[in-house]
């Protein structure tokens, strides 16, 4: 009995199924899923099994986790988005990064807005040597040209102390 | 020559073994920084040191930054003084790279200097000259924000003034979405 009317309620709504790069599918309603805009048009075309390949199990379950919460979004619930967004930008940077790969991948324009203004804050006083680390990129300025930019922009150096942790 | 073109590769893989952000997103995340830090990170690498060249970084930080709007000579600009500037505090920043715009709120009124820079002015140093503002017109009727803001358009086609910056001084989450 239980199960014929849950299986008449999954009957009235479109399933899709995404598959991971590690190979594991994950059965989600369309209606979530469209947030989506790369799923979207692949859902236009008729799809109904998603693979994708450059999205981890790992990051795919945070980003159906994200998609879940926010499809629920109404005028009420308002301070519950807002707490869950704060929860779900703590993590180590390469976690984020991980995410923001995905987020724009699939161009889910929310999640990527939410991920580049958490980063962007989380970098703001940091020093110019941590940015460099996090974000893994080599300093291609010779010490005397480097001494030259810094020069012609002192005043953005100035102000205490920039904060030289790595997370 | 084939082992070298692999030997080369090999040597850029293993320099960037965590997995690099394509420039696309990483101009994404420096475009929600303001001014301050933007600038501060000149230093880190050639690349972002030209970021304010990229029209694509200029404009993503125009959608990105409701009170930072940086904007170009060649880039058509609108800045709506009335709703995205009202009741946040700015604060002049010293010095910028072509032209700039100082707002400071000094209780309702929305005060504003438009300076540019000369060349030679001292022992040839790059100095700053305020061009006298339009304080004629008032910004309590919609008519006297009018005339200031063609008077700021002005100052742009004329080529005086390139870019302009807004600078908050705290930041409120609940007031961004204005």
């Amino acid at each position: 009995m239980a199960s014929s009317s849950s299986s008449s309620k999954t009957g009235l709504k479109k399933m899709l199924t995404l598959k991971s790069s590690d190979g594991d599918e994950f059965e989600l309603e369309e209606s979530i899923v469209i947030q989506c805009q790369t799923i979207k048009h692949m859902v236009e075309d008729g799809f109904s099994l998603i693979p994708l390949q450059n999205v981890d199990t790992k990051t795919l379950t945070k980003i159906i986790e994200y998609m879940k919460k926010h499809a629920e979004k109404t005028e009420s619930n308002k301070e519950e988005i807002k707490n869950f967004n704060k929860e779900f930008v703590k993590g180590s940077f390469d976690d984020q990064f991980e995410l923001v790969s995905a987020a724009n991948y699939l161009h889910i324009n929310g999640l990527m807005d939410l991920l580049c203004q958490s980063i962007a804050d989380r970098i703001n006083n940091k020093s110019v040597r941590a940015v460099r680390e996090i974000f893994n990129i080599s300093n291609d300025y010779t010490p005397d040209e480097e001494e030259k930019v810094r020069d012609e922009h002192k005043w953005a150096h100035e102000g205490g102390e920039f904060d030289e942790s790595l997370d | 020559m084939d082992s070298m073109c692999t030997k080369l590769i090999q040597r850029y893989e293993d320099s960037h073994s965590r997995s690099l952000l394509p420039d696309e997103i990483v101009f994404n995340i420096l475009s929600f920084l303001p001014p301050r830090p933007l600038y501060r990170f000149k230093c880190v690498c050639k690349l972002w040191n030209t970021l304010f060249l990229h029209p694509f970084f200029l404009y993503l930080h125009y959608l990105h930054s409701p009170c930072s709007a940086l904007v170009d000579e060649d880039v058509r600009f609108f800045i709506d003084l009335d709703i995205k500037c009202r009741r946040r505090g700015f604060r002049p920043i010293c010095q910028s790279s072509h032209g700039l715009l100082f707002f400071q709120e000094d209780g309702k009124k929305l005060g504003y200097e438009v300076l540019t820079l000369e060349i030679g002015h001292l022992n040839n140093c790059p100095c700053w000259r305020a061009i006298p503002s339009n304080s004629k017109y008032s910004d309590d009727d919609d008519d006297g924000r009018r005339k200031k803001r063609k008077s700021i358009e002005h100052f742009f086609r004329m080529g005086v003034a390139y870019c302009i910056w807004f600078v908050v001084t705290e930041k409120d989450d609940d007031d961004l979405m204005i």
